[in-house]
Order: structure tokens, then C-alpha cells, then sequence
């Protein structure tokens, strides 16, 4: 039994039930349910909601384990069901569903761009500031204060044929342009290229093939809704 | 999250959507370690958005 249920069979006990039935969707950033109900009396099952934060332990021992078998074929899962009766008895399961597998890797390739941005705005602003490219003045505290640097930007990343990263980065402030000699970091790297790979891949008959992104930023995030006028995957 | 609210958005413009949002931390970190996200749909809880994320 991976945690105690007694929190759980207390927030039935004003019910008539004869089972408890849970059904985690579990991933790496985020857990929920794919089911939670109970079955009556009357064998009708009747949706019966739990807050994640009234079963934060049972929460953490799940992902715990998903991130202890996440790498081995033979025992990861991202399904989790357990089964409780009023007597005490539990019963539960794991298993790994490919098609919640390809669903997850779709919406993290689709939003792939925002994390993208995020990183280059602060990899852009780490490095401008440790080599004294960024204005500053001194607020009315007279403390220092760092100003913007830029006012937008165009992020082109290659996949070459050696499948190696190749990338530009121009930044525009007040209608001047300059390209900047950005070092990457090296997760930062890696998750380009596993992009490249996954949507190559294994999402390949969603995506259209692609070695190079386009990403336009304006120095702020790019809502979902809007990710077709910043972002631009081609096959160069 | 946001692009499934984006699209169920899209679809569906006049369905009033509402997010309540409980913040987990560890200790004295001023960083939570967790998010607990409940979306509500016309007042209808949604299964499949409702949930927890890992460091938000």
C-alpha cells in the first residue's frame, strides 16, 4: 500500500458506499484525476471530489514513485488506480496508457515555445548583466536599477545535418538592431534537441517535419492564442 | 493548462470559466513547491483540468 487512506474513508463515512475508485493521470509536472467516484448501494457510480491539498501525502507518494520508475520501460506508469472498501481492503494498479503518452508530449510540444522564451529572456539578462551590456541608473533609494536592453528579439535555432544546435540571436532596441553572442545552457541545448526529436519522431503525424524555429519576442510572454504570429517552425 | 483554457475558449465563448488556484509550500521557501489548480466550467468542476502542478 503505497500511503494510509483514513483521510479518504473519513470523507465517506456520512455516505452509503461499497467501493472507492480513484484514477490518477499522472505525468512529469502534474498529477490529476482521470476518475474519482464511488459506488453506491445501488451499484451507480456517483463523482465524489477530493481537493489535492486534503491528500497532499497520498499525492506526494504517487509521484514519488512515478519519478522512481520513470526511466525503466518495465515498470513506469502514468495511470495509477486505487480501490478502497469500507472494510479496509485496497486494492491498486499501475500502468502505463501510450495514448495519455502521446497526448502529454503533444500539449508540451505545443507549448514548447513559452518555456523557449522564458529562458532566453533570462539567459539574455544573466549574461547581458555579468558583461556590463545592460543600462543601469539609481532609483530614488539609490539603489541600482537595470533597464531594458531590448525592446524585441528573433531567436533562430537550426538543427544542422550532424544534429548539432545552431542558433542566432538579434535583439532590436529603439529600431537598432544587433546580434548577440549568447552562450547557451547546456539543459537549454537539450531540450531543443529533444523537441527536435520528439516532434520528429514520435509526434511526427502531427507535425510537420522541421530543423529550424523562429521565435519572435517582445520581451514579455507569449500567450497561447497569439503563438502563430511569434512562433515559426520551417525544414530548411 | 492555458492552451486547453485557450481552446475550450475558442469553442466554446460564451461558457464562463473560473480558476481557483491554492499555492503549497515547503517550509520558509518563498517558493511554492506545488500548485493546486480547480477549474470550473458554467460552475461545473472539469476533471481533466483541475489539477496539480509540480513547481509552478
Amino acid at each position: 500500500m503505497i500511503a494510509n487512506y483514513n483521510e479518504i474513508i473519513e470523507k465517506l463515512k456520512d455516505l452509503n458506499w461499497k467501493k472507492f475508485n480513484i484514477i490518477f493521470n499522472i505525468n512529469k509536472g502534474s498529477i490529476g484525476y482521470d476518475k474519482i467516484e464511488y459506488v453506491d448501494d445501488n451499484d451507480v457510480d456517483i463523482f465524489f471530489w477530493i481537493r489535492f491539498g486534503e491528500i497532499g501525502d497520498l499525492i506526494n507518494s504517487i509521484r514519488n514513485k512515478f519519478y522512481s520508475n520513470v526511466d525503466d520501460f518495465s515498470k513506469r506508469f502514468n495511470k495509477y488506480q486505487i480501490e478502497i472498501y469500507p472494510d479496509g481492503e485496497v486494492t491498486e494498479k499501475e500502468w502505463w496508457d501510450s495514448e495519455k503518452e502521446k497526448k502529454d508530449l503533444l500539449d508540451s510540444a505545443d507549448v514548447f515555445y513559452q518555456w523557449v522564451n522564458e529562458l532566453m529572456m533570462s539567459m539574455i539578462f544573466e549574461y547581458e548583466k555579468d558583461n556590463n551590456l545592460i543600462p543601469t541608473q539609481y532609483d530614488s533609494d539609490g539603489d541600482l536599477e537595470y533597464l531594458s536592453s531590448w525592446d524585441s528579439g528573433v531567436f533562430t535555432f537550426h538543427i544542422d545535418k550532424n544534429n548539432n544546435l545552431v542558433y542566432k540571436v538579434v535583439l532590436t532596441k529603439d529600431g537598432k538592431e544587433r546580434t548577440l553572442d549568447l552562450p547557451l545552457r547546456d539543459y537549454f541545448v537539450e531540450g531543443i534537441l529533444d523537441h527536435y526529436k520528439v516532434t520528429n519522431n514520435e509526434l511526427s503525424d502531427d507535425w510537420k517535419p522541421w530543423n529550424t524555429m523562429i521565435l519572435k519576442s517582445l520581451h514579455y510572454d507569449i500567450p497561447y492564442d497569439k503563438r502563430e504570429e511569434f512562433v515559426n517552425y520551417i525544414l530548411e | 493548462m492555458e492552451k486547453a483554457v485557450s481552446n475550450f475558449k475558442k469553442a466554446n465563448p460564451n461558457v464562463k470559466i473560473k480558476a481557483e488556484m491554492k499555492f503549497n509550500f515547503d517550509g520558509n521557501s518563498k517558493r511554492p513547491t506545488s500548485v493546486d489548480v480547480e477549474i470550473y466550467k458554467d460552475g461545473k468542476l472539469d476533471l481533466e483540468l483541475s489539477k496539480n502542478y509540480e513547481n509552478p
